[in-house]
């Protein structure tokens, strides 16, 4: 029996590499698991993998850049699970450019989805983690959030915030049982860093005490752990998978 | 009064106490300081400064930025018009700074931002993202002898601080002022926190 049998799960961003994965893992050890995309990237996919394998799994669709369609998608969620455990706000989108090129819509786009995004979304869940009593919500921040990046002003500034908001809400919903932490990944073999030349990526294994990108499946097994029983005395923390590239 | 300051411009933007306080010690310490309003428009702004780049960047995030309830609608508008208009500034006057190969920039923003503060949750929040962003530029500008760093004051009231008092807006001003010096020239990428103690790592 899976250590989160019986738990009901939201996955936001499930239709990317790491959001995938962390799909996967909870319903691997027994939560039924909501699977968001957004109607331009849906998460039909990864659905239909989990229900063949068996699993409990829904897909959910929103843009969370809209506070009307991100309450009906977490309706639609909490509807269909019958309720709500875990929440892993993990939905999130890079424009890079050096800030002096930088255009507003770069600024907004990247603020609205990682940031603000995630907040709509925990807003939402607020009366069905209360329910819970032991609600759980995970935030995907990003070492960039830690330590700064050049060419991703909007990332970092997404992402620093993010963690201050981790913060805040573990401390504001402590009351309710519901604990709010924090994963900062660091370079993850994705999508998202795939495009990076082969030089870049060496560079960066350089960089990296551990000598190679994470993979999906590392930042998932943290999920993991963060969603289990065994985290329920953790609560407004920020924990790296990054390979030891930020100590501190 | 040092030789290094006569004279060199600085723009300081945001209202309140600690921009008051700024503005008072920078222009002690012999700069040249140049007020605007918190929402001050970035490419006026920047063409104000003409050929004679300013030397200094200061953004203030106000201890009373408003936070209205919830977490959406008011709320979500309050922080992110707040942290665009810092964004947009700090962009039009960095490629002003880039060009000059030299210039420091100083964000102040609340120590709630490292804690996690429930009191004002829209200042936590903006803090959170303006240092976020600072650590990005101080990475892209160093290299042109810009430095951009961040100060994070304590609460005036006191809320929850260690050595039990307010922390005064001169005392934050100071922390900014070291960072305009030839002496507080390396630091970098850093924010120095004015608490009393509220965040200790």
């Amino acid at each position: 029996m899976g250590i989160l049998e019986g738990k009901r799960a939201l996955v936001t961003g499930a239709s990317g590499d790491i959001g995938g994965a962390i799909a996967k893992r909870l319903a691997s050890e027994g939560a039924a698991v909501a699977c968001h995309g957004v109607p331009w990237e849906t998460a039909d996919a990864i659905v239909a993998e989990l229900s063949a394998r068996g699993h409990g799994a829904v897909a959910v669709c929103g843009n969370l850049t809209e506070d009307k369609a991100t309450r009906e998608c977490v309706a639609e969620a909490v509807e269909k699970l019958g309720g709500l455990d875990i929440v892993v706000n993990n939905a999130g989108v890079t424009k890079d450019a050096l800030l002096i090129k930088m255009d507003e819509a770069a600024w907004d786009l990247v603020l609205e989805v990682n940031l603000f995004g995630a907040i709509r979304v925990t807003e939402a869940v607020l009366a069905a983690l209360k329910a819970s009593g032991d609600g759980r919500v995970i935030n995907m921040a990003s070492i960039v959030g830690l330590m700064g990046n050049a060419g991703q002003a909007n990332y970092a500034a997404s992402k620093a915030g993010l963690l201050s908001f981790t913060r805040m809400a573990a401390r504001k919903l402590a009351p309710f049982g519901i604990k709010v932490n924090a994963i900062a990944p660091g370079f993850i073999q994705t999508r998202m860093t795939a495009g990076l030349p082969e030089k870049t990526r060496e560079q960066l294994s350089r960089q990296i005490p551990l000598v190679r990108l994470g993979t999906p499946d590392d930042v998932a097994s943290v999920c993991l752990f963060l969603s289990s029983p065994g985290a329920a005395y953790v609560t407004g923390q920020a924990l790296a998978v990054d390979g030891g590239m930020v100590m501190a | 009064m040092s030789e290094e300051s006569v004279g060199r411009r600085v723009f300081v933007l945001g209202e309140g106490a600690h921009a008051d306080a700024v503005i008072d010690r920078l222009a002690r310490d012999g700069f040249a300081v140049e007020a605007f309003k918190p929402e001050a428009d970035p490419e006026e702004m920047a063409a104000s400064a003409g050929a004679d780049v300013p030397f200094g960047l200061v953004i203030v995030l106000e201890e009373d930025l408003p936070s209205p309830a919830g977490w959406t609608g008011a709320w979500h508008d309050a922080v992110a018009g707040r942290v665009r208009h810092v964004y947009a500034q700090t962009r039009a006057l960095s490629r002003l700074m880039m060009r000059a190969r030299t210039g420091r920039i100083v964000f102040i923003v609340s120590a709630a931002g490292l804690r996690g503060g429930t009191a004002n949750e829209a200042l936590t929040v903006a803090s959170g993202v303006v240092a976020g962003m600072a650590r990005a530029v101080a990475r892209e500008l160093a290299g042109r002898s810009v430095t951009v760093n961040t100060v994070a004051y304590g609460a005036s009231d006191g809320t929850d601080c260690p050595i039990g008092r307010g922390i005064l807006a001169a005392e934050v001003a100071a922390a900014a002022a070291h960072l305009f010096t030839d002496s507080g020239a390396a630091m970098c990428g850093q924010v120095v926190s004015v608490d009393g103690g509220l965040v200790m790592r």
